[in-house]
């Protein structure tokens, strides 16, 4: 490949000194035309030469956060820059997002094997989320709970015997609708009474005969909604 | 005997069967009554049949009819039927006018009540029957032959039963008076059986004064007078009692000598019927006698069928049998006496002091048998039944309430005398003045707001406000407090977060190594550079950890922990408000209740103990039991939380008490999900900086005990102290008991109780000793129930005797007033004389002043009526002020009001009370505002504290368990540097680094968990405040309109900082771009290089106060939604500056 120009954001003298090292010993091709330890000195530098890459940590000085502003306006500014961020913060999630937001190309953890050969080549072939291991474990760990979280509604909807009438039912009651209300929905063909009754049967299915008295509308949808058969987060009324 | 009575009846029958045409049925009926009252001491079956016909055959309401009555009573008496006695002793009082019948029904009551105790229905009945004698006595020479019989019978039987009254109170010198009164109207002659009677009664003991010698022989004359007359006569009852007499006296062997020297002949005459009674088994001549004459007591009564005197004859004869010192014989004796005494069907009625007495007696048998138990039980009966037969303490009450009755009535009676005199004076006056009142009252409500009612209520209100003013200035000064020491904690909690934030910054350099390692494999000769790189990365942690050493260390000293004494109630009061939540999950706690008092700090044990019981939670299945317990010894309080969970395998419990770093994550079970958390590892460390803090924690601990699959116990201990107030009684106690005495008895009290009798006969004499008699009898009668009890415990029965007669005359004097009941009759005399004078006073009164009040008062009454009870009212209402609603009540009487004049000054009293009401009751609201505030405070402040504490341990634990790494890892790189590459030493140092990161990660996670919560309370801070806050502190400050979002505490602790660092020649600006205020500080003179401006806000930095300026911009970013807040070090053309952003407030 072609040498391409890079300019390494980091503000700890010895961290940067091994990030050199590294991209002098796996990445021939990449020519460091400088380096910055702060926001003012990177723009200085940006003046006068544009790079291909900019290596950039997101904490600088006394600042954590400064790099995500720095990705932001460098993406508005140079559309095709690539922008990969190599960061400590391995506990701060939040700012992952928001950096991918601001435009970066990828993310690589300063753990593990740090900054790889294949990382930097990614990159420069024009891919995007670009991520090193230590990263994708804790995204996938994420991911895994949500999937389980999924699953776990499935079966409950099978385990509970939860039918559309049931979920809509629960639903609305979480949402603060009187069994009137619910009896009014175009798409729950039931009176009140049958309503009623319904929830009766709900709380049977879903708690143990101990556990059954006392129960009522508030805790019959918090225990659905443990029981993830009510997604909290889309809690969403049906049209009248 | 019987048979010659009997005899006797069967010819009188027949007489009156005979006769009963010719003579007339009263004189009869007369003749059945002598017969009768003949027959009574010598066949009691016989006088009652008589009685009944002599009943029978006369008139109702007749006096032959009263006689029989009384004769039956009299059987009845005899037979322990007193319910039965005194429903005929009613009839006679209720059917005969006989004064001289009626007064042998009040003498015969006084027997029987005398008998059984009630001392009270004696006296009244002793009252009556004076009275009756008094009567009586001034018609005497009017009497007949036969009726002067009977009274003779009435009166010595009054005086004997009176004398026998006092003679069992133990009055001796009452009791002879009687007895000498008594002797007045005997007469062998007319009257054999009360002749008898009263010599008995001179015998049988107490009533003969003289040496012990003189007494006993004049005792001995009147009984063998008794029992020889008797013997002779058929007097079955006088025979027996004597004999009675005589066997306790022969039982004792002084009496029983002068007795035989004195009169040898009676002695061997006694001696002599009775042989054949005589049995071998005693040891003595003289007791064999005792015996005898006591059976043959036993036997005459059984014939004669009198059961109580049958039991004292028991009695006796047991007594006998146990001076011989045969104790089962005695035994049988007293137990068939008891049997007799308490046979309660017979009678509602007890005898008790008779009684008392048998159960006495058989305390002493038993316990002379061995059997302390029941001996004990008997004493107990013995002195309650003791107690119940004292004299009825109603008696002083009566007593006084007739002095006052008599007093009061004199007073009125005078009183009524002088009314009735200045009646008619006072009404003409009355009627004038009543006018002139009625114009001052009126005057009065007018002037309510100057009367002292209205000055006292306006001087509450002051008093209220006032309070109210302080309480609420209380509370506020308390809130100021809490808001210091929650801003002194939250202070702590950012440097906290500060240090934890250069932990953290190692862990890239720690990343670093482990790249670096990692590669040193692959590198083949390129080794040395990636060696350096890794020694310099070293360095750069050792620099940081060296920083961050010294800065706990600085700090170290204003860490100390709160300690106080508290009751570890308080604590577990908080836990207990868990229970509901257990049982929302189904299982229960359990926190026992607790008075100890520990030395402490109380937030971090409330902290302890929630952890403990937390994680129980966590680890107990359903259906299972939390309990928190709490045990004590002598020098610390161990407070313990069990559960009914999975337990922990042995290697766990090996890890929690061992260890001091683990990883919670691998402890638990493995099926249950591990998680341990690091609550364990953080009371742990709280355990730990007690220890450190003073040796008076040395008895500080923390354990772990659990069985897999049966439940754990997790417990810790804290100093126990005890309480102050309990060393504050003790003394008080101390102080208030006389010296010794009660000590002593204590000390015999405890000695009986533990069976130490010697030893308590001991200490009770002492005491005994030291007693002063008045002044602590009631102290006195228990020491000498205690010595009784040794006594007999030990045998020494001469002492028991001597110290329970002591103990029961005391017992007596005590609860007895001798004059009370010649004072009550008199009193009574006086109150009855009075009465009627008194009624026909009141009468006249009455009628004199009706009539006034109907012709003249009425109205000018009601009309003044209307105005005292309006200005009463009012001063009731100000009176009770503020406890009534003022407001409520002032209305309801303005509504009310009839003279509508008075209105205007009622109404301005209800303003003037009704608003300082209501300011008082805005202050209470705004005390109980703050103080809700200062709750909230404290909470937080607990909170801030527990979490500082902890985060605190947890950073002195980073710092002692890693601190050596990096040396270590310098000096192997080192050696690989020297001997070069070699795969082993790659291998350990690979595995050390892991190791490393591992421990240092999970610690760093420990700390971390405590700064989940951001300090930060984001509000709008004009920029002016702060800047106004720093010109305090000497900084020139451009003035600005500035608003900013940010926490004003943590940006004025951030100038703190700034100026902390470079103070010289300064000033602050602001400067806006980008939605961002730009804080400039600007530094004159002082000049860095680029390299030194980039390290101020770097871990490696020499001062902690630019991390701690660090750590505020970056919880500001982090509380504003990561904008991107800056902090940065620049040089000017001056000097330097250091500037800091913060988002501008949102415009609302």
């Amino acid at each position: 490949m072609e040498k391409f120009k890079v300019i390494i954001v980091e503000d700890d003298k010895l961290e940067l000194k091994g990030t050199q090292q590294i991209l002098q010993t796996e990445v021939p091709e990449a020519e460091i035309i400088g380096t910055a330890s702060g926001e003012s000195e990177f723009w200085k530098l940006l003046r006068e030469g544009q790079p291909d890459l900019v290596l950039l940590d997101l904490g600088l000085g006394g600042s954590t956060t400064v790099g995500v502003d720095i990705c932001r306006q460098l993406r508005t500014r140079y559309a095709d820059m690539k922008i990969l961020v190599f960061t400590g913060e391995i506990l701060n999630e939040r700012l992952w997002v928001d950096v991918l937001g601001a435009g970066a190309d990828g993310i690589i953890l300063k753990t593990g094997n740090l900054l790889q050969r294949d990382d930097v080549m990614q990159v420069m072939h024009g891919r995007h989320l670009v991520f090193n291991e230590p990263f994708l474990e804790k995204v996938m760990a994420r991911f895994r709970k949500v999937v389980c979280r999924e699953q776990a509604s499935i079966d409950a909807f099978v385990e509970y015997e939860i039918d559309e009438y049931d979920e809509r039912f629960l639903r609305h009651l979480a949402l603060g609708y009187t069994k009137d209300m619910i009896a009014g929905l175009r798409q729950m063909p039931f009176s009140t009474k049958s309503l009623e009754k319904r929830q009766v049967d709900l709380t049977n299915r879903l708690f143990s005969e101990r556990e059954r008295s006392g129960v009522n509308a508030v805790r019959l949808v918090v225990r659905a909604i443990q029981l993830h058969i009510l997604d909290p987060d889309n809690l969403v009324a049906d049209e009248q | 005997m019987k048979a010659r009575s009997a005899l006797l009846l069967t010819f009188l029958l027949a007489l009156a069967a005979c006769t009963a045409a010719g003579e007339h049925e009263p004189v009869l009926a007369e003749r059945y009554n002598d017969l009768a009252y003949r027959l009574r001491y010598s066949d009691i079956s016989a006088s009652l049949r008589a009685a009944k016909s002599a009943r029978s055959l006369s008139l109702k309401g007749s006096d032959g009819q009263a006689e029989a009555l009384n004769n039956m009573a009299y059987v009845c008496y005899q037979q322990m039927r007193y319910d039965q006695a005194l429903y005929l002793l009613r009839k006679v009082h209720a059917t005969s006018r006989n004064q001289l019948e009626l007064l042998a029904a009040d003498v015969l009551t006084m027997k029987i009540m005398q008998r059984i105790g009630h001392g009270k229905a004696f006296f009244d009945n002793r009252l009556r029957a004076r009275k009756r004698l008094s009567r009586i006595l001034s018609e005497e020479n009017g009497l007949t032959p036969r009726q002067q019989h009977r009274l003779h019978y009435a009166l010595t039987e009054f005086h004997i039963v009176a004398s026998t009254y006092y003679y069992y109170l133990g009055q001796d010198s009452a009791a002879r008076s009687e007895i000498q009164d008594a002797a007045l109207h005997v007469n062998l002659e007319t009257d054999t059986t009360q002749w008898l009677y009263y010599h008995y009664m001179m015998g049988s003991g107490g009533l003969v004064e003289g040496t012990p010698e003189e007494v006993t022989v004049t005792e001995f004359n009147h009984l063998f007078r008794v029992y020889t007359l008797a013997k002779a006569n058929h007097y079955t009852y006088f025979e027996a009692n004597a004999l009675q007499s005589f066997a306790s006296m022969v039982s004792d062997s002084l009496r029983a000598r002068d007795i035989m020297q004195q009169r040898p002949d009676a002695y061997s005459f006694l001696y002599g019927e009775h042989q054949r009674w005589m049995q071998d088994s005693l040891p003595s001549d003289r007791l064999q006698f005792a015996a005898a004459m006591a059976h043959h007591s036993v036997s005459l009564f059984r014939q004669y069928n009198d059961l109580f005197q049958t039991a004292c004859a028991l009695r006796t004869l047991g007594e006998v049998y146990f001076s011989a010192g045969h104790y089962d014989e005695a035994l049988t004796s007293f137990r068939s006496a008891l049997h007799l005494a308490s046979d309660h069907s017979r009678s509602p009625y007890q005898v008790t002091p008779w009684l008392a007495g048998i159960h006495e007696n058989l305390s002493l048998t038993y316990s002379a048998l061995g059997d302390k138990p029941v001996a004990d039980g008997h004493r107990n009966i013995y002195l309650d039944l003791l107690d119940d037969s004292r004299q009825d303490r109603e008696l002083d009450s009566r007593k006084a309430l007739l002095k006052q009755e008599a007093v009061s009535e004199q007073v009125q009676f005078l009183f009524l005398l002088l009314l009735a005199a200045t009646v008619a004076i006072l009404s003409a006056v009355y009627y004038r003045q009543l006018k002139r009142r009625s114009r001052s009252s009126e005057q009065k409500i007018r002037g309510i707001a100057a009367s002292d009612a209205c000055q006292q209520a306006s001087r509450r209100l002051d008093e209220l406000l006032q309070e109210g003013e302080e309480r609420l200035e209380e509370s506020r000064e308390e809130c100021q407090v809490m808001q210091q020491r929650i801003l002194q904690q939250q202070e702590r909690h950012i440097f906290g977060r500060t240090k934890l934030s250069v932990v953290y910054a190692i862990i890239p350099y720690l990343d670093r190594v482990i790249a670096e390692v990692r590669k040193l494999d692959a590198a083949g000769d390129d080794v040395s550079g990636h060696l350096s790189y890794i020694q310099e990365l070293c360095s750069g942690m050792m620099t940081v950890n060296d920083r961050l050493t010294s800065w706990i260390q600085m700090q170290q000293g204003k860490l100390s922990l709160q300690v106080t004494r508290f009751p570890l109630s308080d604590v577990l009061h908080v836990i207990a408000m868990q229970q509901y939540a257990f049982a929302q999950q189904q299982l229960t706690l359990e926190v026992s209740e607790t008075e100890l008092m520990v030395k402490a700090d109380k937030p971090l044990t409330l902290f302890m103990v929630n952890t403990l019981v937390d994680n129980a939670r966590k680890f107990t299945p359903v259906g299972g039991k939390v309990s928190v317990a709490v045990g004590e010894a002598d020098d610390y309080v161990e407070v313990s939380v069990c559960d009914t969970g999975i337990g922990l395998s042995p290697e766990d419990v090996q890890t929690l008490n061992d260890s001091k770093v683990y990883d919670p994550n691998r402890l638990g079970a493995p099926n249950a999900g591990k998680g341990f958390g690091f609550g364990i590892m953080n009371c742990k460390g709280i355990i730990g900086s007690y220890k450190k803090l003073s040796s008076l924690f040395n008895v500080c601990d923390f354990g772990v005990e659990s069985q897999l699959g049966k439940g754990s116990r997790f417990w810790f201990r804290l100093p126990r102290v005890l309480p102050l107030l309990f060393f504050l009684l003790f003394n008080v106690c101390a102080m208030a008991m006389p010296p010794r005495c009660y000590e002593l008895y204590d000390s015999t009290y405890n000695a009986n109780l533990q069976g130490r009798f010697a030893d308590a006969f001991r200490y009770s004499e002492i005491a005994v000793a030291t007693i002063e008699e008045p002044l602590d009898t009631p102290l006195l009668v228990s020491l000498l129930n205690e010595q009784a009890i040794a006594a007999q415990a030990l045998g020494k029965w001469d002492a028991y005797r001597r110290s329970n007669a002591e103990c029961v005359r005391l017992h007596r004097l005590y609860s007895t007033d001798a004059s009370l009941a010649s004072d009550c009759l008199q009193l009574e005399k006086m109150t009855a004389d009075s009465r009627v004078l008194y009624v026909l006073i009141v009468l006249l009164l009455i009628v004199s002043l009706a009539l006034f009040y109907r012709v003249m008062l009425r109205h000018r009454l009601r009309h003044r009526a209307s105005l005292d009870d309006l200005y009463q009212r009012l001063t009731a209402v100000l009176r009770s002020f503020p406890e009534t609603s003022v407001d409520d009540e002032l209305q309801a009487i303005v509504q009310g009001l009839e003279q509508p004049q008075l209105r205007k000054p009622v109404q301005e009293l209800q303003q003037m009370l009704a608003s300082g009401l209501a300011k008082v009751r805005d202050m209470d609201a705004a005390t109980e505002e703050t103080g809700d505030k200062v709750q909230r405070l404290r909470f937080e402040h607990d909170r801030l504290y527990v979490m500082n504490q902890i985060l605190a341990g947890s950073l002195s634990t980073i710092k002692h368990e890693t601190m050596y790494f990096p040396s270590r890892i310098k000096q192997m790189i080192d050696e690989m540097q020297q001997k070069g590459f070699d795969a082993e030493t790659h291998r350990n140092l690979l595995d050390l680094v892991a190791y490393y990161r591992h421990i240092y990660m999970l610690l760093y996670e420990q700390a971390r968990r405590q700064t989940d919560q951001s300090p930060l309370r984001l509000q709008t801070v004009r920029v002016d405040d702060l800047f106004a806050y720093a010109r305090e502190q000497g900084v020139k400050c451009q003035p600005t309109e500035a608003l900013v979002q940010g926490d004003e505490m943590l940006l004025r602790l951030l100038l703190d900082q700034l100026i902390a660092v470079m103070s010289a020649d300064f000033t602050l600006e602001v400067d806006r771009h980008d939605g961002m205020y730009y804080i400039i500080y600007n530094v004159k003179g002082w000049t860095f290089t680029p390299q030194q401006l980039q390290e101020f806000f770097s871990p490696q930095t020499e001062r902690l106060e630019f991390l701690v300026m660090r750590q505020i911009v970056r919880e500001h970013d982090a509380a504003c939604g990561h904008p991107g807040l800056r902090l940065v070090a620049e040089d000017t053309a001056e000097g330097c500056r250091i500037v800091f952003s913060l988002l501008a407030a949102k415009q609302r």
